[in-house]
């Protein structure tokens, strides 16, 4: 693992104690929930790094099928990046639904109900998971093609999650941040937000970059691979470069 | 220990958890795709 990579997981792994300690024994407890409210310094910062993540593999899958045909070294590297940061994105959502749940049995009384946000993020959830499967288990040039689109229609649930809050009052509470006029927390919570987000946030960068960077090898391999077989077939034209 | 300590606990070990087992899963992907140069 290169320098940078040693010196950013250090770095993280200091804020991340740091955004633990704040959270747990520095700000004080919810005057209604108590303790238990804590959850949220760790539930906001995986929808935050969910909608980051999915936020850049729209981008990467946009771009891949503008220069697929055009320039194959980018969109190896956007289609890399995109299988990256969406495994990352589905973690951080599947951690949020663990952790709402977890909350909502506290609070609540129940572990899931079949309300606007709960639904709308499971559903984006399974949308990105088939994504991946349809990446591990199809076959054929097309398979990347059709993540591409694959990921840009999905991407339109990620919205519908975000107002999901705004439009239907169900079970999930309004929107903490940027919601209803006096929404929010109190700002000596804040610093266990901040820290805890930028924390997690830098996590996932690190993790996907390791991610992007094995999974970028391995499709350069597959295309030195084709490349060679071709230039081995008897009776055709030698290909001219590589990579 | 009551319901909220134990799901704050609960939940919080879930997140790392979940982290760890996608690190390990992301650790063996790089030391697989290093052979392939």
């Amino acid at each position: 693992m290169k320098l940078w990579r040693w010196l950013w997981l250090a770095v993280t792994l200091g804020v991340l104690a740091e955004g633990f300690r704040v959270a747990l024994f520095l700000v004080p407890a919810d005057s209604q929930q108590g303790d238990v409210q804590r959850i949220f310094y760790y539930h906001i910062p995986s929808w935050a790094g969910m909608g980051l993540f999915f936020l850049i593999n729209l981008i990467c899958s946009l771009i891949y099928l503008a220069v697929r045909n055009s320039n194959h070294q980018l969109a190896m590297k956007t289609d890399s990046l995109a299988v990256a940061s969406a495994e990352m994105g589905v973690v951080f959502c599947f951690i949020g639904l663990v952790t709402g749940s977890l909350w909502g049995r506290a609070v609540w009384g129940i572990w899931w109900t079949w309300d606007a946000r709960l639904t709308s993020t499971l559903v984006l959830w399974l949308i990105y998971v088939a994504y991946l499967l349809l990446r591990r288990f199809a076959a054929g040039p097309q398979m990347r093609t059709l993540a591409a689109v694959m990921a840009i229609f999905g991407y339109l649930d990620v919205p519908l999650v975000y107002m999901s809050t705004r439009w239907w009052r169900t079970q999930h509470p309004a929107p903490v941040f940027g919601g209803a006029p006096g929404s929010g927390i109190d700002p000596s919570m804040m610093p266990a937000v901040w820290w805890n987000l930028a924390g997690w946030l830098m996590w996932g960068i690190f993790v996907a970059s390791l991610r992007y960077g094995s999974e970028y090898r391995s499709q350069r391999a597959e295309q030195d691979e084709a490349l060679k077989a071709l230039d081995a077939a008897p009776g055709l034209p030698q290909m001219a470069g590589g990579r | 220990m009551d319901i909220g300590h134990r799901h704050l606990i609960l939940a919080y070990a879930a997140t790392i958890a979940i982290h760890l087992v996608y690190l390990g899963y992301v650790a063996f992907k790089a030391r697989v795709t290093k052979k392939l140069g």
